[in-house]
């Protein structure tokens, strides 16, 4: 074959792959986002910044461990499977973790161990460490810094919550807002903002 | 060019032909026209980056007003645009170098741009550098389709990035032994560059890249063995100075000889950070844990890098005599020596002090001989910083130190001086 065609075939292929992942990325999303299930998950942000990908805040949630049999070992970065339940609040709670994948159960969503501490007291169960898989909510520029602050507020006053709203289909998730007082983040700034220049 | 205002001059006298000056006046025609196209492509390249990076910094801002959709068809029109870019180059102008180059580097920019859009509209987690890796990974083949040096040069500074970025500035990540694939992928569009570009610009800049994308993360593989990181490091300095001693690159100029002067620079930095008292004291004190050291990755390639230099220093002293051989050769053969002696004994601290010395001192003599005022200066800057450590670390009286300033400074003029008039008698 002439050299000029396999550069071309070569090219049209790697152009194909360096759409498909973003693409595939898209998609996946756009069907948790329609067809998941939706949790809430107690945070609190911090606001930190990514070179390439902008502004975001990392959320710490208040769920954040599970307890699971000592018979199971676990290594960093290992991927383990969270059995969800929601709690009479109406947030959502870590039950235990697996190591396979749960047949029988749609209650259930995929993270990363963090690390592990086996606790020889507790009844035979090892404490394990959770990445969730949705620690970053990516904010505008501007407005990274006043959620920071704004969260800071709200957590001196322990009748407010914030939370994410995460949406989860066969343990893949995708986190659709964070909210304050069940008020979308951007929102309660603006209404913070307007409030603040009528005072 | 002042030949060629001189071509009528040498015609009329006779000393060149009619001919031979039609000749001169075509090379000379020919380069301009290539000078002029090397520029092009500088300017086309430098405004792919420019707009490359201005558009990732612009979808940073992370745009509320407007609609997930919105946002999910901006994340690809920069990259859908590339490609086309691309393929318009690819099949009109694959000749053209300027739009090889340009059109590749933004397609690169462009995926990074996409995948930015796409991990911010759906606030996708994964941290900064499995970023990195996905996005290298999709933009290294663009280097071959195109044969885009300046892509192959973002595609070594991203890999790096990562590596940093997963191994030195994330707490407790495992080693990741994927950045040596990464790197090996890169490598036979080095060779070709080797092969075909040896005296372009961007070979230059490989030369440099490619050694530093080892120096690097070369301490992620000695983990296991602590003990060995900076006899890895001195061997790999040590092999690095035999490559920039082949006459492939001695040829050329120095500054674009990067293994030779980081080989060089590398081995000297090392010895004065262990030139100081503290390091060995923590050394004796240390536990040193010989065991499995025999079957670590760090005891391997510190192995692999000691005899490949070996091999070179062998292959090089075949060709020269003895007076020639420089002290700088030596250092990764004796390094080890001293660290184990170093382990045990205090006497370590006087012989890497020594060995400094020596080297400046006999570098100080190769620039005389040589009438090379950047390498007699070399020598004295050695010798210089070397007293610099001393002055802050030892006991000496005050007035003892003074002195050696004023003689290390007065060296300078003097040598630098004598040279000079030497230059002017022979000249």
């Amino acid at each position: 074959m002439d050299k000029k065609v396999i550069i071309i075939i070569a090219f049209v292929l790697v152009s194909l792959i360096q759409l498909y992942i973003p693409l595939s990325m898209v998609l996946s999303k756009e069907d948790i986002s329609e067809s998941g299930k939706s949790y809430k998950f107690k945070a609190e942000p911090i606001d930190p910044t990514d070179p390439f990908r902008g502004k975001y805040i990392t959320l710490r949630f208040n769920e954040r461990s599970v307890s699971t049999p000592d018979s199971l070992d676990w290594s960093k970065g290992e991927t383990i499977y969270l059995q969800l339940a929601e709690g009479e609040d109406g947030f959502a709670r870590l039950v235990t973790g697996t190591k396979e994948k749960p047949n029988n159960s749609s209650d259930f969503l995929k993270a990363k161990v963090r690390y592990a501490i086996k606790r020889n007291n507790h009844g035979g169960m090892t404490r394990v460490s959770i990445k969730l898989p949705f620690e970053r909510y990516y904010m505008e520029e501007s407005k990274a810094y006043d959620a920071e602050l704004a969260y800071r507020k709200v957590r001196r006053d322990t009748a407010q919550t914030a939370y994410a709203l995460v949406k989860i289909k066969e343990g893949e998730s995708l986190l659709n807002d964070f909210l304050i007082n069940d008020v979308s983040i951007e929102e309660y700034l603006e209404l913070n903002q307007t409030e603040e220049k009528s005072n | 060019m002042s030949l060629q205002k001189d071509i009528g001059e040498l015609i009329n006298a006779e000393v060149i032909s009619k001919e031979t000056a039609n000749k001169i006046r075509e090379y000379y025609a020919a380069k301009s026209k290539n000078s002029g196209n090397r520029l092009f492509m500088i300017f086309g390249v430098l405004g792919a980056i420019l707009v490359g990076l201005g558009i990732i910094s612009i979808i940073a801002h992370n745009w509320d007003q407007l609609s997930r959709t919105v946002k999910t068809v901006l994340a690809f029109l920069p990259l859908i645009t590339g490609q086309l870019i691309g393929a318009f180059t690819l099949f009109k102008k694959s000749e053209n170098r300027t739009w090889a180059e340009a059109s590749a580097v933004f397609i690169f920019f462009a995926v990074g741009a996409s995948m930015a859009m796409v991990s911010q509209v759906y606030n996708i987690d994964g941290d900064l550098s499995s970023f990195l890796l996905t996005w290298m990974l999709l933009c290294f083949p663009l280097m071959y389709v195109f044969k885009s040096s300046m892509v192959s040069l973002l595609y070594l500074c991203g890999i790096n990035y990562y590596v940093c970025q997963h191994h030195y500035w994330s707490f407790n990540n495992p080693t990741s032994y994927i950045f040596w694939g990464l790197l090996a992928i890169e490598l036979p569009f080095y060779f070709f560059l080797l092969k075909k570009r040896a005296s372009s610009n961007f070979s230059s800049f490989h030369h440099w890249l490619i050694p530093l994308s080892i120096i690097i993360p070369l301490a992620t593989l000695t983990d296991s063995a602590e003990f060995l990181t900076l006899i890895a490091y001195m061997s790999f300095f040590g092999l690095l100075y035999m490559i920039g001693c082949l006459d492939f690159f001695r040829q050329g100029k120095i500054r674009n000889n990067g293994y030779l002067v980081l080989g060089s620079t590398g081995t000297i930095s090392l010895l004065m950070a262990l030139s100081y008292e503290w390091f060995w004291e923590d050394l004796i004190e240390y536990d040193h844990i010989f065991e499995n050291l025999l079957f670590s990755t760090g005891f391997l390639i510190t192995i692999l890098f000691t005899l490949s230099a070996l091999i070179l220093l062998a292959n090089g002293w075949r060709k020269k005599k003895i007076k020639d051989v420089k002290p700088i050769e030596f250092v990764f053969i004796l390094f080890p020596i001293i660290y184990i002696i170093g382990s045990y004994s205090l006497v370590a601290i006087w012989l890497v002090n020594l060995l400094i010395l020596g080297i400046g001192i006999l570098t100080i003599r190769e620039g005389a001989k040589l009438n090379h005022l950047g390498i007699l200066n070399y020598g004295l800057m050695i010798i210089t910083i070397l007293i610099i450590n001393r002055y802050f670390d030892s006991n000496l009286s005050f007035v003892f130190r003074g002195v050696l300033f004023i003689l290390v400074g007065a060296g300078f003029f003097v040598t630098n001086s004598w040279m000079l008039k030497k230059r002017k008698k022979n000249g």
